[in-house]
C-alpha cells in the first residue's frame, strides 16, 4: 500500500511524460491505474463526458485538476435539476463566464463545439451571451448552438442580436439558433464553410437579412427554418444551389393569422435539393422552380389563402413533379384548384388543354405515395394516380388535424383505370379505414383497387379501432372480386 | 509462418496469434508497419507491451469489426452494438486500462472509443467521493486547495 502511494506521488509530479514512458506496461496490483493512463486517453474519456461532469472532474486529484481543460467541446445544458449543485451560489451565466474563462486560459486550440441551452434568458445576461459568441467564434469554433428562451415577465420583448462576427466566421460548419435571438446580417459577408443552418423561432431585424444569411453561406446543405408569428423575416425565398435538406415549419397562433398572412410567400429554387419537407405552414404561395434532383417530399401546406389558388396548386405540384416519396397532408381545403385538377386529370391527353404545360405534369418518378387523408375518391387522388405512372406503394393515414375535414368526395369512380394500377402498384395500405364520414364511399375505393389493380400483392388495412370489425370487413372484402389472384389481404 | 494475407502478431509475453491482414489492419499503427515496410507482412510483428491475454481480446474485437465491415448482412449494426455491450460488460478494471493503453498504442479507433465511452459512463453523474472509491484516485490536494478548486469550479460539489 505504502509503495503504491509513493508511486502514485512520483506520477502527480512527473505527470504527462511519466505517463508516456509507461504506455503499454501493465503495473501490478491495484493502483490508481487510471491517472497512469495516458493524457490523450483521459481527455477522451472527458469528451465522452457532459461538460458539467467533466469539469467536475477537476477536484479529483492533481493529475485531473485541468485535464478538463483540453476537451474541445463545451455544452451548457441549464436545467432545474442542476440547481442542487453550487448553481444555488452561482447563476447560469456566470458558470458559463468562469468555464470559458479557465478553458480559455489553458486551451489555445479550437473550440470544436460551444452550445449554451438557457431558458431563463433575461435583459442583464446580453452582454454575457455577447461574450460567449464573440470567444467561440475567436477561437474558431466549428460547431455554434445557442437557445435562449426568455421569461415573459418584462413588459418588452427582448431579443439577444447575435454578434456580427458570426457572418464571417472562417470556421463554422454548424449553426443552430433557438429563441429570443435576433439576426441583424450585414451587407457584404460570408461565411464559407456552413453546412448546417437551424433557425427556430428567431427573428430577423429587417426583411433582407434571411436571405442575405442563405446567400452568404456558400457550401449551405441543410436548411431548417421553423418560424414563428411577426419573426419579420419577410417573403422567404430560398435561391440555393448546394441545399440538398430544405425544412420549412411554422408555428403560430390562429389568431395571428389575418395579420400575418400577407406577409407569407415562399419561393425556392434549389437544384441540389433531395429532401423537402414544408408543414403547418400557410403561405400565400409557394413557389418551387429547378428542384429536379427532389427525392422525398412532405408536404403539409393548407393552399386556402393562395392568391390565385387555381394555378399556383397545379404549378407547385408541377415543382415537385420530380419526387419519388410523397407524403401529403395539405391542399385539401382548396375546392377550387380541385375541380380543376379534377377536370385537368380527364383532359390530360387532349393537346386542346388551355395551359398544356402545366396540366400534363406527370409524376413519373413516384414510386411511394402517403395521402394523409381517408380512402375515398377525391381529386387530388385522382390526380397522382392519372399522373404516376411508376407508382408502387400508396399509404392512406390519419392526419389529426384534418379529421374532421370536408373532404371533396367524387363518388364516381374513374372511367379507365389507371395505369400505375394495371403495371406496378403493388401495395396498398390503409392505416385509418373508418376516418370517412360514409364507410361506403371506403368500400367504393377499396373494390376498384381489388378490381384493377393487376399487380397487386398486398392490401393491408391496419389500426382498427373496432376490433369485432376484422372479420366482417374481412368477409365483405374477401368477395370483391381481383384482378391479382397472388394479392393478399391483411386486416387487423 | 503466416500464410499470404495473414500476419503473426507476436505480445510481450511470446504469444504468436495468426491472424488475417483485414483483422490486423484494423489497429492504424500495424497498417502503417505493414505499409511502410514489406518484411512485416512476412515476418513477425512485435505488439510491444501487449500481453497474450490483452492481445487475445484486440483479437476477438478486431475480427467481429473487420468481419462486419466487410458484409453488413451477416453482421448487422444490431449484432455489432450487442456484441460491443457484451464486450465491455466482461471486463475488469484492470482489463480495462490494459485494453485503453493498448488501443491507443495501437490506434485502433473504434476500440478506443468504445472504452472510453464504458469508463465515462462509470464517471457520469457521480460524486467526486464515488469516482475516486471506483477507480481508486487518491485525492492529493490539501484541504486549502480543495477549497480554493471548489471556490473556482462551479460544478464541484
Amino acid at each position: 500500500m505504502a509503495d503504491s502511494s509513493s508511486k502514485r506521488a512520483k506520477n502527480y509530479y512527473s505527470g504527462r511524460e511519466k505517463s508516456i514512458t509507461r504506455k503499454g506496461v501493465p503495473v501490478d496490483g491495484d493502483g490508481d491505474r487510471i491517472s497512469d493512463l495516458p493524457d490523450s486517453v483521459l481527455v477522451h474519456i472527458l469528451s465522452c463526458l457532459p461538460t458539467k461532469d467533466a469539469v467536475a472532474t477537476g477536484v479529483l486529484s492533481k493529475r485531473w485538476q485541468f485535464l478538463w481543460t483540453s476537451v474541445s467541446s463545451l455544452e451548457f445544458l441549464y436545467s432545474n435539476r442542476s440547481v442542487s449543485t453550487n448553481i444555488r451560489k452561482m447563476s447560469f451565466p456566470n458558470i458559463v463566464n468562469r468555464v470559458l474563462l479557465q478553458h480559455s486560459a489553458r486551451n489555445s486550440g479550437s473550440i470544436n463545439k460551444f452550445s449554451v441551452q438557457y431558458c431563463k434568458f433575461s435583459g442583464v445576461d446580453i452582454y454575457d451571451a455577447e461574450s460567449w459568441v464573440i470567444t467561440a467564434i475567436s477561437r474558431g469554433v466549428r460547431e455554434l448552438e445557442l437557445e435562449l428562451r426568455f421569461l415573459y415577465t418584462q413588459a418588452y420583448p427582448l431579443w439577444f442580436i447575435l454578434p456580427s462576427s458570426v457572418f464571417t466566421s472562417k470556421t463554422l460548419v454548424v449553426l443552430k439558433l433557438c429563441g429570443v435571438i435576433m439576426i441583424h446580417v450585414p451587407n457584404s459577408v460570408c461565411i464559407p464553410n456552413l453546412k448546417t443552418l437551424y433557425l427556430h423561432s428567431v427573428t430577423f431585424h429587417d426583411y433582407e437579412s434571411l436571405r442575405k444569411l442563405i446567400s452568404s453561406s456558400l457550401v449551405l446543405e441543410t436548411l431548417t427554418i421553423i418560424r414563428i408569428y411577426l419573426d419579420n423575416a419577410g417573403k422567404v425565398c430560398i435561391s440555393a444551389p448546394t441545399i440538398t435538406r430544405l425544412k420549412i415549419n411554422f408555428f403560430m397562433n390562429q389568431l395571428c393569422l389575418q395579420k400575418f398572412e400577407s406577409m407569407i410567400v415562399v419561393e425556392i429554387n434549389a437544384p441540389a435539393l433531395q429532401y423537402f419537407d414544408i408543414d403547418g405552414y400557410n403561405p400565400e404561395v409557394v413557389i418551387v422552380t429547378n428542384c429536379d434532383n427532389l427525392i422525398e417530399a412532405n408536404v403539409g401546406v393548407d393552399s386556402s389563402l393562395w392568391d390565385d389558388p387555381e394555378d399556383n396548386v397545379i404549378k407547385f405540384l408541377k415543382g415537385v413533379s420530380k419526387v419519388k416519396f410523397l407524403s401529403i397532408t395539405g391542399f385539401l381545403y382548396a375546392a377550387g384548384p380541385m375541380k380543376k385538377m379534377r377536370e385537368c386529370a380527364m383532359c390530360v391527353e387532349q393537346t386542346s388543354c388551355s395551359e398544356p404545360e402545366v396540366f400534363s405534369t406527370k409524376f413519373s418518378n413516384l414510386t411511394h405515395l402517403t395521402m394523409w387523408t381517408s380512402c375515398v375518391w377525391h381529386p387530388l387522388l385522382r390526380y397522382f394516380l392519372e399522373n404516376a405512372d411508376n407508382l408502387e406503394v400508396l399509404n392512406f393515414k390519419e392526419d389529426i388535424d384534418s379529421y374532421d375535414l370536408n373532404l371533396d368526395v367524387i363518388s364516381t369512380e374513374p372511367e379507365h383505370a389507371p395505369r400505375c394500377l394495371s403495371s406496378c402498384l403493388r401495395a396498398i395500405s390503409v392505416e385509418n379505414f373508418g376516418s370517412n364520414m360514409d364507410e361506403e364511399d371506403e368500400f367504393v375505393m377499396l373494390k376498384f383497387f381489388l378490381k384493377n389493380g393487376k399487380v397487386l400483392r398486398t392490401l393491408e388495412i391496419s389500426n382498427l379501432c373496432i376490433k369485432s370489425k376484422v372479420s366482417m370487413l374481412q368477409k365483405k372484402i374477401s368477395k370483391f372480386p381481383r384482378a391479382s389472384e397472388m394479392c393478399e389481404i391483411i386486416i387487423y | 509462418m503466416a500464410s499470404k494475407g495473414n500476419l503473426t502478431l507476436k505480445s510481450c509475453n511470446g504469444k504468436e496469434f495468426i491472424v488475417e491482414e483485414k483483422v490486423a489492419v484494423m489497429s492504424t499503427t500495424i497498417k502503417n508497419m505493414v505499409d511502410v515496410d514489406d518484411s512485416f507482412a512476412q515476418g513477425v510483428i512485435p505488439i510491444i507491451g501487449v500481453d497474450g491475454k490483452i492481445l487475445a481480446k484486440l483479437i476477438e474485437y478486431c475480427k467481429e469489426h473487420a468481419e462486419a465491415d466487410e458484409d453488413e448482412e451477416v453482421k448487422s449494426e444490431e449484432y455489432l452494438k450487442k456484441f460491443d455491450e457484451k464486450f465491455v460488460d466482461e471486463l475488469n478494471l484492470n482489463d480495462l486500462y490494459d485494453l485503453l493503453k493498448a488501443s491507443n498504442y495501437l490506434e485502433i479507433t473504434k476500440l478506443l472509443n468504445l472504452l472510453c465511452q464504458k469508463v465515462a459512463s462509470m464517471i457520469k453523474g457521480k460524486k467526486p467521493e464515488e469516482i475516486r472509491r471506483i477507480f481508486n484516485i487518491k485525492n492529493d490536494f490539501t484541504p486549502e486547495e480543495e477549497e480554493e478548486i471548489n471556490r473556482q469550479n462551479p460544478w464541484a460539489f
